[in-house]
């Protein structure tokens, strides 16, 4: 135990400028301070935990490690010290020995008492915390709170929030349970009790706690107590307790904003199925906020529960309908209610769909569209009707009000509600009396859909985000109609056109206010026009000249805006866009990939024209970056992607789609890469990059390992950081973001992008080592003696990326959670079914068989907001095939590592992984192009490489995993002949594999 | 057509539309949890149709007595939906968490000297320039501390404008 210092101040002026130097991230002069330090007060553990923190810091993770264990064998307890280790330890990823460490110290001041030892049993719980131990939380958590109570208010965290933090850990073992049992896998050790308890039980005993502890105190501390309170009551199916909690006293006492509160009653009324009440709520709250969009929405479903999204339909038919109320108050992520949701509330023999129902909800839209109007005309004549400081309240302050589409936009919605009604009652009619014909739309309601959107059109056009609001709409709308719609905008957009031109010429001059609503009313009809996948480009001119058609009307912006801050938004920046799509849809067009690269081109340079004005402008960077991919032109498309600032999270979402795939598709592309980078602006990523094909291919090689390591970065930091913001949470009361952040960590854990760099890190590592990574083994002919020690290098490389890659943890769609934001694609960049690494590839193929259309973005299903993770067939299947294509990837150093001899170490039996990686192709594999069988453990090494490169003869994504298949087979077959493994000279390693 | 709800971590994931803007800043994961783990009632995110993100706003309260505040640590609106005064109204909602539930004494924020469009913005809303914090910005840019009184700073003297530019680490926290 470190020995007092005599003199503290001596003491502290001999520490004071150490964490100074920490703090300016001075490692070195820290260090040096410490050395000084520790000769004067040699057994000083706050000083050695302080040199501890410095060498972590600067890179001596090992040195730094071996300080703290010297320190936590003196069994310390003093706080600081403590929390300076716990940085050493946590960065190390040795959460266990931060628990034991504190363990120890707790126990050795627990006969004292007091609040030391409070303090220290409130960092074991922290640990528990980091830990994910559940149940020891719970166990810690309920000592913590009886101490607390007999040290008396003296304490920073009252007895009550202890109470809750027990509370807490019980429903993170009903959840884990829950999970465990929806995965069919077991819970990790410590999330579940020990003795069978059911999350049934553990939800009960929750709310038992919850009940005795509001009723102990008269009150519910605040916000986050009531919503745990709720959420579990919801879990349970209890909707009407939830409901009178919230009406009642403990809501009041809980919910100091009353908006929040009369929503909070409307949504729970409605899960309890008192649609009528739940009505009544949401429109008494919408005449105070008429734009909340959640109310709007749930208000319609309430009002024509047969038209809400969430609608289930009986199985067998005879069982009526169900709809599941949804608000995003009520929906807690990582809570119970989302493992065991509510029951859906039945669905009104008619389904609330009658003539009546349709009229009724008219006229309410109605009624809030006229106070809307009456609000924008005179911001302050609302301020006097109601709560005007509410949420929603807009005005007030003296400022302008918000814009509020709301309602208007509400009336879209209500009728596409009523033509999916009408379209889906015409098709049950038919199907009951057996005529089997497939009705077509029902053509009054689809009319009415279409006049609906003209309306708002004519009311919103000239904001930036009309086409944004209207696409789900219009990308439901029939060929015909589609076409109606946009002949009827293409009118209305020439209309006010027209009468700019009138105006200007009258005016004598252009007023840019006018000119640039106008403008944008026409670039919103394009956008439309757009959505609707319009216009049907049949050949490939005329793409070309739908593209000049948008540049030119692109070119009108420029004018209007000069002095634009280039960091802002351009008033057309929306066209460059959409012309190179169009241009893109010519190259899927063109008879041959060759004729298709000048159009690709053209693409690339009406982009790149438009970023030198606006060289922040997201769209142009990704459709640059993409087709930059495309055209084997890597780092121009890194650099397109950095332009954009990606970084952290981002490189999850964005990164591994977008900036992974040229990198990991093109390691040595050269001459290309050398023009597309000159074309593309400098940038620091970029300016590195030499004139000649090998510093090109070396700085590719850089820029790979970047984007893997940061991305790798992303989750190793957060596995380590998770836990103080989930202690954080505690400490502050904050119980929802309790729920929430553990579900958030589960999440990054099981990111299919950390599987991807997982993998791709690992088979990097072994083409470096074989040379062919990183442009070190050059182009002439090695010596056998190079190439056998090229062999050595690779087969370690695969023996540790094989270790790092558990077989038994094999990637898949269930157990993988998908973070990609696929609505940042275009349209004419599909999410691929193969991973990063053959992206490029396959949408070659895709192009070569007419699968490749730039028009028609609201159409594309990875357009909706979390899309990737979405219940669409499509979404379902690209997850399917990603995991599989992640699983192959990550079989394939074990595969080369038993190809070149390895075994045992964490090396799956190559045999076995030849048959696993057949097992991801099912039924592919079975039989090659040409119908020859392929099954290379049976054929002979020679027949089954040769069988493998036939069917390579038009290289696909498939036919590669097909050749991994085949070539590893050869090996197995080979070692099992007992051929000698015989390396050509000449001839890396590096190639063999790929 | 906007919900006004609590920022969650999932928002990370759909964010890009507002934050592929090259005014909005990215920040590292901690830095989202710290403040959504102390101060959650101050993070918001304002959602269109389709779940798509319009915009969010990110603040805290902090200070000791009579400088105890909210403060406004990032407000941002997608480019799809700007000029709809959507700033605005969370800047609103900010004050009035401010006010009602924290009965703070005012509100302030930092913005770049060279952000016209920014500050004029704000003066707009109610706010006033009410010191210069030299080299604020990576010791490159000086900031302008605006700040805009509440009710419950009777005489508003919050926000006379302090005359002296101060450095960054006079600043009362961080």
């Amino acid at each position: 135990m470190s020995r007092r210092p005599k003199d503290p101040d001596a003491f502290e002026r001999k520490v004071r400028p150490i964490y100074d130097a920490l703090d300016s991230r001075n490692w070195k002069g820290a260090l040096k301070l410490c050395q000084q330090a520790l000769q004067k007060y040699p057994d000083n553990e706050l000083i050695k935990v302080l040199k501890a923190i410095g060498l972590e810091r600067s890179g001596k993770r090992e040195e730094a490690n071996q300080i703290v264990d010297e320190v936590i064998a003196a069994k310390p307890i003093e706080e600081q010290v403590l929390r300076l280790a716990t940085m050493v330890l946590r960065a190390s990823g040795r959460l266990s020995d931060i628990t034991q460490m504190y363990e120890a110290a707790a126990a050795a001041v627990a006969p004292r008492g007091g609040e030391v030892a409070l303090i220290l049993q409130h960092e074991v719980f922290g640990a528990y915390v980091r830990e994910q131990n559940f149940v020891k939380q719970q166990q810690v958590a309920l000592r913590l709170s009886k101490a607390a109570a007999t040290v008396g208010g003296n304490t920073a965290i009252s007895s009550e929030r202890y109470s809750w933090w027990v509370v807490l850990s019980i429903l993170l073992q009903a959840r884990a349970a829950l999970r465990a049992k929806a995965m069919g896998v077991p819970a990790p050790v410590g999330q579940v009790p020990p003795v069978a308890m059911g999350p049934e039980k553990l939800l009960a005993l929750a709310e038992g706690m919850m009940a005795r502890q509001a009723a102990k105190d008269g009150r519910l501390e605040g916000y986050e107590a009531l919503m745990v309170y709720v959420d579990v009551l919801l879990a349970q199916g209890k909707v009407s307790e939830a409901l009178s909690l919230v009406s009642g006293p403990l809501g009041a006492s809980a919910l100091r904003l009353p908006a929040e509160r009369l929503q909070l009653r409307a949504v729970l009324s409605a899960l309890s199925g008192d649609l009528q009440a739940a009505s009544e709520l949401l429109r008494e709250g919408l005449r105070l906020n008429p734009d909340d969009w959640g109310a709007l929405q749930l208000l319609l479903d309430c009002m024509l529960p047969g038209t809400a999204a969430s609608v289930t339909r009986g199985s067998p038919p005879s069982c009526p309908p169900t709809f599941g109320p949804q608000h995003p108050l009520v929906l807690i992520s990582g809570g119970l209610a989302e493992q065991l949701p509510p029951r859906g509330v039945t669905v009104p023999p008619d389904e609330g769909c009658g003539a009546s129902a349709f009229i009724e909800a008219q006229a309410v839209l109605q009624e809030l569209v006229d106070l809307v109007d009456l609000e924008q005309q005179s911001p302050c004549s609302r301020a006097n009707l109601g709560d005007a400081g509410s949420p929603g309240a807009g005005g007030g302050n003296g400022g302008k009000a918000m814009t509020m589409r709301g309602p208007d936009l509400a009336l879209v919605d209500l009728a596409m509600r009523r033509h999916r009604a009408a379209t889906t009652t015409a098709t049950y009619r038919n199907s009951s009396n057996g005529s089997g014909d497939r009705s077509g739309p029902n053509e009054e309601t689809e009319v009415a859909v279409i006049d609906a959107v003209l309306s708002y059109y004519r009311k919103y056009g000239h904001l930036v985000s009309c086409a944004v609001d209207l696409r789900t709409y219009v990308s439901q709308l029939g060929a015909d109609a589609a076409g109606r719609l946009a002949e009827a905008l293409q009118m209305e957009a020439d209309k006010v056109a027209a009468s700019m031109v009138t105006a200007a010429a009258a005016a004598g001059e252009s007023d840019n206010v006018d000119a640039l609503a106008s403008l944008r009313r026409r670039v919103c009809a394009a956008q439309i026009r757009d959505d609707l996948g319009l216009p049907r480009l049949e050949r490939c001119e005329e793409g070309v000249e739908l593209s000049k058609e948008l540049l030119e009307l692109y070119s009108t912006a420029q004018p209007l805006q000069a002095g634009l801050d280039e960091r802002e938004r351009g008033a057309a920046d929306e066209l460059p866009v959409l012309a190179g799509a169009a241009l893109v849809t010519a190259a899927g067009m063109a008879t041959s990939d060759a004729a298709a690269v000048p159009y690709m081109l053209a693409a690339y340079g009406a982009c790149a024209d438009a970023v030198r004005v606006r060289p922040f402008g997201a769209g142009m960077r990704i459709s640059l970056a993409a087709l930059a991919a495309l055209l084997a032109a890597p780092a121009a498309a890194a650099t397109h992607m950095y332009k954009l600032d990606i970084k952290h999270i981002q490189l999850d979402t964005l990164g591994a789609h977008m900036l992974l795939p040229p990198l990991l598709a093109w390691p040595h592309s050269s001459a290309a890469t050398a023009a597309a980078t000159a074309a593309a602006e400098p940038s620091p990523t970029s300016s590195s990059a030499h004139g000649d094909g090998q510093g090109h291919s070396q700085h590719q090689q850089r820029l790979l390992d970047k984007a893997l390591r940061d991305t790798n970065a992303l989750f190793a930091d957060h596995a380590c950081d998770a836990g103080e913001s989930l202690f954080t949470a505690y400490g502050h009361g904050m119980y929802t973001k309790v729920l929430e952040f553990t579900a958030f960590r589960e999440r990054l854990a099981a990111a299919h992008t950390l599987a991807v760099v997982h993998t791709e890190s690992g088979l990097e590592d072994c083409f470096r080592s074989s040379g062919s990574g990183g442009g070190g083994g050059g182009s002439s002919r090695s010596s056998g003696a190079e190439a056998v020690a090229a062999v050595d290098a690779v087969r370690s490389a695969a023996v540790a990326a094989a270790g790092r890659l558990n077989p038994d943890n094999l990637p898949t769609a269930s157990s993988l959670r998908f973070n990609w934001d696929l609505s940042t694609r275009p349209a004419w960049l599909p999410p691929g079914q193969e991973g990063p690494s053959a992206a490029v590839l396959e949408w070659w193929r895709s192009r070569a068989a007419g699968k490749i259309c730039g028009q028609g973005y609201g159409r594309c299903w990875w357009a909706a907001t979390g899309s990737a993770e979405g219940t669409s067939s499509e979404a379902a299947q690209w997850r399917t095939s990603q995991a599989s294509a992640a699983a192959h990837r990550w079989l394939l150093p074990h595969c080369i590592a038993g190809a070149l001899g390895a075994s045992g170490g964490g090396v799956l039996n190559l045999q076995e992984a030849v048959g696993r990686l057949k097992g991801l192709m099912g039924e592919q594999v079975m039989k090659s192009s040409n119908g020859t069988a392929t099954d290379a453990s049976e054929a002979d090494g020679q027949g089954a490489a040769a069988a493998g490169l036939a069917s390579c003869t038009t290289i696909d994504a498939e036919s590669l995993r097909r050749l991994d298949v085949a070539l590893y087979g050869a090996a197995v077959a080979v070692q099992v002949s007992g051929v000698k493994v015989v390396v050509m000279p000449g001839v890396r390693a590096g190639e063999l594999m790929k | 057509m906007t919900t006004l709800r609590r920022f969650t971590c999932n928002d990370l994931f759909t964010y890009n539309n507002v934050n592929l803007d090259i005014l909005t800043e990215t920040y590292n994961l901690p830095f989202y949890l710290t403040y959504l783990a102390k101060w959650p009632e101050y993070c918001l995110m304002a959602e269109g149709p389709g779940k798509q993100a319009m915009g969010y706003i990110l603040g805290k309260a902090e200070g000791d007595g009579d400088l105890w505040h909210g403060h406004v640590t990032a407000v941002t609106v997608a480019p799809d939906f700007r000029r709809q005064n959507l700033a605005q109204k969370l800047m609103q909602i900010l004050e009035e968490i401010s006010e009602k539930v924290h009965d703070c004494f005012f509100v302030d924020l930092f913005v770049r000297k060279s952000n016209a469009v920014a500050i004029n913005m704000y003066r707009k809303f109610g706010y006033i320039i009410y010191r210069t914090v030299v080299g604020y910005y990576s010791g490159d840019e000086d900031a302008y501390d605006m700040r805009k009184a509440l009710p419950r700073d009777v005489d508003k003297s919050s926000t006379i404008p302090l005359k002296r530019p101060i450095k960054p680490e006079e600043l009362e926290w961080e």
